[in-house]
């Protein structure tokens, strides 16, 4: 019986991945993607895990971040412990979507709903993260892919400070995209996610959303939320925002 | 008075630098006679949302009424975060 394999040669990394090992060997040398680990010979080897994670997508990776019991690591690059660093990244993704001509007229919209997601793990979770604190905030810009995730209590939890009757996660996700809610006078918390829905609708692009087992999806061609039992169960939230 | 909102940022998106610019910019009102205006103009933001704005233009909006004027507000995110901030209001805001 042979043990599967924990660690693979640069050359079978390339064939896994279906590229070249010229361009594996670029990926480390810039750091973009660096082998999982180096020999004293200097040979390069990568870990299945970091193979599957390169090949599963940022929104699968995310997911099962938010969905694990045990938080993974992920690349820190990835995640922002506190707001200033998100608000750093935040800027970073507004100067480079408008770099893109295609997004001059929708770049405002799409980054406002990015933060207004973001800033609302930070609002909602201070002082109360169960485990990790802060937000995964990753995109892709030749993908159209803007992936956030927080481990924070999630929507369900924080709906119930102010509406108390909710029961469920779907109920809870349906409020928050369609409900003005009237908490604490003379704050307004738990009205960005109707924002984001017109911001989506509006900048003609689509949203998943997902908080513990219920999932959401707004896309092009319809206002109205699809909110639907996920097969996911996430600590959190989780947003994938596709432009 | 006339007041550059891109004098706080580009990019306005949380509730904590919005509560920080309130606090900020509150002793300058103290300027304002009880018939001046506040024009706050958006003119060269990149992005504004809805708890960085609920936290500035809010009070601003409690405090001065009709005459608190906003202008160069056809940035798309500032347009949309003023509808929405209208819409939990329950008020409008003079744009010109």
């Amino acid at each position: 019986m042979t043990a599967k394999k924990e660690f693979l040669s640069i050359g079978e990394a390339a064939r896994y991945l279906g590229l070249s090992i010229m361009t594996l060997r670029r990926w480390h040398k810039s750091g973009s993607f660096p082998a999982s680990f180096v020999s004293p010979g200097q040979r390069l080897y990568y870990s299945m895990s970091d193979l599957q994670r390169k090949t599963k997508g940022l929104a699968q990776s995310t997911l099962d971040w938010a969905g694990a019991f045990d938080a993974q690591n992920l690349p820190d690059e990835w995640y922002c412990p506190t707001s200033d660093v998100f608000k750093a990244r935040l800027e970073r993704l507004v100067y480079d979507l408008l770099t893109l001509p295609a997004l001059q007229d929708r770049a405002s919209l799409i980054a406002s709903a990015a933060g207004e997601i973001g800033n609302n793990s930070f609002d909602h979770n201070l002082g109360n993260w169960p485990d990790v604190s802060g937000v995964l905030f990753v995109y892709d810009l030749n993908k159209r892919v803007i992936v956030l995730a927080d481990r924070g209590v999630g929507i369900l939890a924080t709906l119930r400070r102010v509406r108390p009757e909710l029961a469920t996660h779907e109920e809870a996700l349906r409020v928050a995209f369609t409900e003005i809610i009237t908490g604490r006078a003379p704050e307004h918390r738990g009205n960005g996610l109707k924002y984001v829905r017109r911001a989506i609708a509006e900048s003609m692009t689509s949203l998943q959303f997902w908080t513990g087992n219920a999932g959401l999806i707004l896309n092009k061609e319809s206002s109205e939320p699809q909110i639907t039992t996920s097969e996911y169960s996430i600590r959190g939230c989780v947003a994938v925002i596709e432009f | 008075m006339k007041v550059l909102v891109q004098k706080f940022g580009d990019i306005l998106t949380s509730r904590q630098s919005g509560r920080e610019a309130y606090a900020a910019f509150r002793p300058t009102l103290n300027g304002l006679s009880k018939y001046d205006e506040l024009v706050l103009d958006f003119e060269g933001l990149e992005v504004l949302s809805p708890s960085w704005a609920d936290e500035f233009l809010t009070p601003l909006l409690q405090d001065l009424g009709e005459r608190l004027v906003l202008v160069h507000t056809k940035n798309a995110s500032v347009k949309l975060t003023i509808e929405t901030l209208e819409g939990i209001l329950k008020r409008p805001f003079i744009i010109q």
